[in-house]
């Protein structure tokens, strides 16, 4: 355990460098304890916390910027590939994309902090069309925050963590091990804030079996139809029970819809 | 549409993940038989042969 400590201090800022990057491009990898462990280890060891802050920095605006390079060369087109990764794909990308549109670049300042979004935003901004300039702007200031959160919570409690890798360096073997199931935990546990996350993002819509619980339970959801006659003659079919409604009819007939009922919206 | 009504004022509106296609594939009821409905300008459309 002792030579992995000294194996971090030797190889600390390229091991930081591709632990982050890895981490940016989306794969489920802890970079924030090796960030919080690279703090601690610049308080009391031979490491400096200027260079391990920059080379987390630059490893992560670099991931960031293939995200939004990507994000402008493909347009619509990346987060749909996104989305069909976890999401349903024809509402996610217009409610990811109002995340962003909500608060706009500055959204990137603190999309690290939020599990799902971190990905997301940069393809997002460069699908967006916003310049690179201020990408870059955003995104540095973004993972400033983010790689400093970490370094410095290393820094402020590396009494505690020093403690621990003397602890863990006591184990011998076993310290692989502990380190072996914390990642496999960690693994998981970044999966479901994940799984939580884009739950979220879709919990503005009902699927298909919640509806149809909905009407067994007898509560009456209005259905409405609200296809275009062109896609109505398309396909006649519709859901039992459901009103037919376009858009445009919309202020003619809103009287005719009960305001204590759900309503429920569908199209083909 | 969901927007459109949200802003006149109706609280719970959510549409159908994947819509009518995805509710006939998941082999659930539909409606078939041909419709009469009003439209905004008065017009019927054609009735059912």
């Amino acid at each position: 355990m002792a030579q992995l400590t000294e194996l971090v201090i030797l190889y600390g800022l390229p091991l930081i460098f591709g632990i982050v990057l890895l981490e940016q491009i989306g794969l489920p990898i802890p970079a924030i304890p090796v960030l919080v462990v690279a703090g601690a280890l610049a308080v009391d060891r031979d490491l400096s916390a200027p260079k391990i802050l920059g080379i987390a920095v630059l490893a992560s605006v670099l991931a960031d910027s293939l995200w939004y390079w990507l994000g402008v060369r493909q347009g619509q087109r990346i987060l749909k590939l996104l989305c069909r990764i976890s999401l349903s794909p024809d509402s996610c990308v217009r409610q990811t994309e109002s995340l962003f549109e909500r608060y706009g670049m500055p959204s990137l300042l603190f999309a690290k902090f939020i599990p799902g979004f971190s990905t997301v935003a940069p393809p997002l901004a460069g699908a967006a069309g916003a310049h690179f300039a201020a990408f870059l702007l955003y995104d540095t200031g973004g993972a400033l925050l983010w790689a400093g959160a970490g370094v410095g919570g290393g820094m402020i409690f590396h009494r505690a963590i020093d403690r621990v890798l003397a602890f863990l360096g006591s184990l011998g073997g076993w310290a692989f091990a502990i380190l072996a199931i914390a990642l496999v935990g960690f693994v998981a546990a970044k999966w479901w804030q994940r799984r939580r996350f884009y739950k979220v993002l879709r919990m503005a819509r009902i699927s298909v079996d919640e509806l149809r619980e909905l009407i067994q339970k007898g509560e009456r959801p209005v259905v409405l139809d609200v296809r275009t006659p062109g896609g109505f003659a398309r396909d006649p079919r519709r859901l039992p029970g459901a009103s037919v409604m376009e858009a445009s009819q919309i202020d003619a007939r809103v009287a005719e819809l009960p305001r204590d009922r759900e309503i429920i919206l569908y199209c083909t | 549409m969901a927007r459109l009504l949200i802003d006149r004022g109706f609280k719970k509106v959510r549409p159908l993940a994947g819509g009518l296609e995805a509710w006939a594939e998941a082999g659930y009821e539909v409606d078939s038989e041909p419709l009469i409905t009003i439209t905004a300008t008065g017009a019927l459309p054609r009735p059912p042969a």
